[in-house]
């Protein structure tokens, strides 16, 4: 298996390429069969007129045609005329498709029927869904996707979908929630998590996309069958039209063929997928039990993992489980047997299924109780816990996209800990807005805080003001370490204000953070936690784009980014020197310390969004870069693992909480 | 036959990218819909709260109220009848019948609980009463989440209303039946809320 998140995302677009690659081949063969019967067919119908016409049209080029010429299987026009109009059609098939696919995961989820689980809701079975989902979002270091239920579905079966861990969204079938224990869902969820943190999701809309090309090809071979005119008495006259037919049988035949083949490669490389998935999982969740009992239960209910509803057939590949039953030869399969996956994560299971019942939804564990019973409950979370911590630098590159139990374990103890009116607060729109407020005001300077709290008067109504002030009695007394976990809860509910209301929380955190008349390390560790992904959610900001591809030209922002790492994480210049050369040593070029007065949040922020635009390997030096800056004495600082979660933020790189 | 061909291409290319762009502007109209029904059941989860709240409300002041018994009748009687125009505007989010009478519901529930407090003031007792002062809390409280979730409701469906007029999302809008959406408006029967006030 690929070793680290860059390798696997770097792997998929390897598949996608790959997959160009043969459907390229296919589409050549395609025009080459479609453009012999093109011409056999013209030469076929009629060679004497057809040659005749040819010389009409050309007679510069053919001064001494003669009538017994014999017709010519090359004949380039024809082939340059087939070669382009086949291309336009399976590429602009495949774009529709592709854009079609592409409003979102959202609209994935409702298109299928999904239903958005209410965030505070007070049904059991919900909230534990909702629990784990948070639980292995907060463990990943993305933002907490959505999450809908299929209540049509009685069947076992869940998806992600979406473009990037950004926007994705999880949906789970009715049928899970009623049969799976919460150990069951937890292996189901990691295995939809790490297709999101894979880069599954865009191969297989890519997938989607290039097959639907060809059907386009097949569906318009079609209509030209349908509407030529061969079907009618007087057709035998013209050439034109019979060739016309049998160009439209030629498409219709070999559309249809190729997108056999290409359903073929579809299912062949989803298949690999889905076992990677279930490995990741396991490496996630670290209980095979889990996903394996989940797919046990699927064996065993009539059901299965069917989806009936009529879009499934789109993005059958995105599910947990087949959504159809068995198909000719498994050669259509999205996904491996169920046996075989079962076997792959316990070798000795005994191909019989269990009888399924319905599990009683029972409330929540105040506290997770994986945590609990392994006696593992340190007054502080581990999670982003300063102190000692025995980590070199490669590992950091190694975890992102792939969390690991600890990640889960400590998520879950950073939420069960979490004081419950916070909790509840942060799932909450409109308190979710107190929250952020509350975490902003000063915790040392009552001259600041009493500032901030003019301002917030000021600028927000009465009720968000008194909530925001309960709120902060609580916020005062928060572990340092679970400040920023707090922020990444708050997100969902956020995404749930309209952009106007969005807008002006915006603008009241820069009245806060500006408050004193300087930004500290928290507050812009928060800010751009916060606003790194709901800009792009709301509009305010492009994704990433990759406009860098060489590290070469990124050498100055990295130096401003290294030096403020350097000197927050060691306490005199000689280390910070150590830290620094430690993050440079493998740079093309040579940069050098800047002195701490340099070093600025605002030159940090703007290299940092300079950074955030490169390419993924490009992305892979930098985190290396910072990883070995911040590692260089072996130890994580609370304002080191912030200024991390930043810049993974920026980066767009998921990576879990140290 | 390579004009044929030429014009069959030209014909294509006309077609599938009017196709593309029919599906973006179509796609752009699903996603402010799929946004402001989404709003829409942000709405509705509190106002159920609120709705559990007022027969315990009502349940409490009953012990202490003696005169006036019709006040509490008609809080009970406006609680019901905007429970069901609630249950009937989240099967039709945006409808505009639906929108109006729940928005007239509401008002009137808000103007019987106004009484309810009024009179509530004769008996300090009641106004001292713990379970009472609690009721009161949460139910401000909820109301201010309503008024969140309806702001963030109507901003969604101006949003959708605006871009379902422009042309040439009109077009696509009236072909594939997109309905303008009606915003939710409450008749307020009294202002409760502190001013907004705003020095920037």
């Amino acid at each position: 298996m690929a070793t680290d998140f860059f390798d696997r995302q770097d792997h998929a677009r390897r598949q996608t390429r790959k997959l160009v690659v043969l459907f390229g081949l296919s589409v050549a063969a395609i025009i080459v069969a479609i453009y012999l019967v093109a011409a056999v067919g013209l030469n076929a119908a009629e060679p004497v007129r057809h040659v005749g016409r040819l010389v009409e049209t050309e007679p510069g080029r053919h001064p001494a045609p003669t009538i017994h010429r014999q017709p010519s299987l090359w004949q380039p026009e024809l082939f340059l005329g087939i070669a382009a109009g086949t291309l336009l059609v399976v590429a602009l098939g495949s774009l529709y498709k592709i854009s079609e696919l592409s409003a979102g995961g959202e609209s994935v989820a409702l298109m299928l029927g999904g239903r958005a689980v209410d965030p505070q809701t007070t049904d059991l079975a919900e909230r534990r869904l909702l629990n784990v989902v948070e639980e292995m979002a907060l463990a990943s270091g993305i933002p907490v996707p959505p999450v809908y239920v299929l209540d049509n579905e009685a069947s076992i079966n869940a998806f992600a979908a979406g473009h990037q861990p950004g926007d994705a969204v999880v949906a789970v079938s009715a049928g899970a929630m009623k049969y799976l224990s919460r150990e069951e869902l937890q292996g189901v969820m990691g295995h939809e998590f790490s297709h999101i943190l894979n880069g599954d999701m865009r191969l297989n809309l890519r997938l989607i996309g290039l097959v639907n090309g060809i059907l386009v090809l097949a569906i318009l071979g079609y209509y030209i069958l349908r509407f030529s005119p061969v079907s009618s008495r007087d057709s035998e006259k013209n050439g034109g039209a019979a060739a016309m037919f049998l160009l439209g049988l030629a498409m219709v035949i070999l559309g249809y063929l190729g997108v056999f083949f290409g359903n073929l490669i579809k299912s062949a490389i989803s298949r690999q997928r889905e076992f990677l998935a279930d490995a990741s999982s396991v490496q996630f969740t670290r209980y095979p039990g889990g996903i394996a009992g989940a797919l046990k239960k699927i064996g065993g209910l009539a059901e299965g993992s069917q989806i009936h509803d009529g879009h499934a057939h789109e993005i059958s590949h995105m599910f947990f489980g087949n959504a159809f039953a068995g198909s000719f030869f498994n050669l259509f399969a999205t996904h491996p047997p169920l046996a075989d996956r079962i076997r792959a994560l316990e070798p000795d299971f005994d191909g019989q299924f269990p009888e399924v019942e319905p599990i009683a939804a029972t409330a929540e564990p105040e506290r997770d109780h994986a945590a609990k019973a392994a006696g593992v409950i340190p007054a502080i979370p581990v999670i982003l816990a300063g102190g000692a911590m025995a980590l070199d630098a490669g590992a950091m590159t190694r975890r992102i996209g792939a969390p690991q139990a600890q990640h889960l374990q400590g998520a879950s103890q950073v939420i069960g800990d979490m004081p419950a009116p916070l909790a509840n607060a942060a799932r909450e729109p409109l308190a979710a807005q107190a929250v952020v407020f509350a975490l902003l005001l000063s915790r040392d300077d009552d001259g600041v805080r009493a500032r901030q709290l003019q301002t917030l008067q000021s600028q927000i109504e009465a009720p968000l003001f008194r909530q925001t002030q309960q709120l902060a009695a609580e916020t005062q007394l928060l572990p340092a370490t679970a400040r920023l976990p707090l922020v990444d809860m708050t997100i969902p509910a956020i995404k749930r204000s309209s952009a106007q209301q969005y807008a002006r929380l915006r603008q009241v955190v820069d009245a806060l953070v500006a408050a004193d008349q300087k930004v500290d390390l928290f507050e812009y560790c928060l800010r751009t936690v916060l606003f790194s992904y709901l800009d792009v959610y709301y509009g305010l900001k492009k994704p990433t784009v990759n406009s860098y591809w060489n590290i070469a030209g990124l050498t100055e922002p990295l130096a401003v980014v290294l030096s403020l790492l350097a000197h927050v994480g060691q306490s005199d210049a000689a280390a910070a020197e150590q830290a620094f050369q430690a993050g440079a040593q493998n740079l093309p070029k040579k940069i050098e310390l800047l002195p701490l007065p340099e070093c600025t949040l605002a030159k940090f922020d703007a290299a940092l969004t300079k950074l955030g635009d490169s390419s993924p390997k490009v992305k892979r030096q930098i985190i290396d870069a910072v990883a070995a800056c911040i590692m260089a004495d072996g130890q994580v600082t609370l304002e080191e693992g912030e200024l991390l979660r930043a810049i993974a933020a920026v980066l767009a790189c998921p990576m879990p909480p140290l | 036959m390579w004009y044929a061909f030429v014009v069959l291409i030209v014909l294509v290319v006309i077609g599938l990218v009017l196709l593309l762009v029919v599906v973006g502007m179509y796609n752009g109209l699903v996603t402010l819909r799929n946004r402001y029904k989404n709003a829409f059941s942000q709405i509705d989860v509190q106002l159920k709260r609120r709705y559990d709240l007022i027969p315990n409300l009502v349940e409490v002041a009953k012990g202490y109220i003696k005169h006036e018994r019709e006040t509490l009748e008609a809080v009970i009687s406006a609680r019901n009848a905007a429970y069901s125009a609630g249950q009937q505007a989240a099967r039709s989010p945006g409808d505009a019948q639906a929108m109006t009478a729940l928005g007239g519901a509401e008002g009137q529930l808000t103007g019987a609980l106004g009484r309810l407090f009024a009179v509530a003031e004769a008996y300090p007792d009641l106004k001292a009463n713990q379970n009472m002062l609690a009721l009161q809390e949460e139910l401000s409280a909820t109301e201010n989440k309503i008024a969140f979730a309806r702001q963030a409701y109507n901003d969604s469906v101006m949003a959708y209303n605006t871009q379902r007029e422009v042309f040439p999302t009109t077009i696509i809008a009236g072909m594939f039946n997109f309905q303008e959406a009606s915003l939710f408006e409450v008749e307020q029967a009294a202002e409760r809320e502190a001013p907004k006030v705003s020095f920037t």
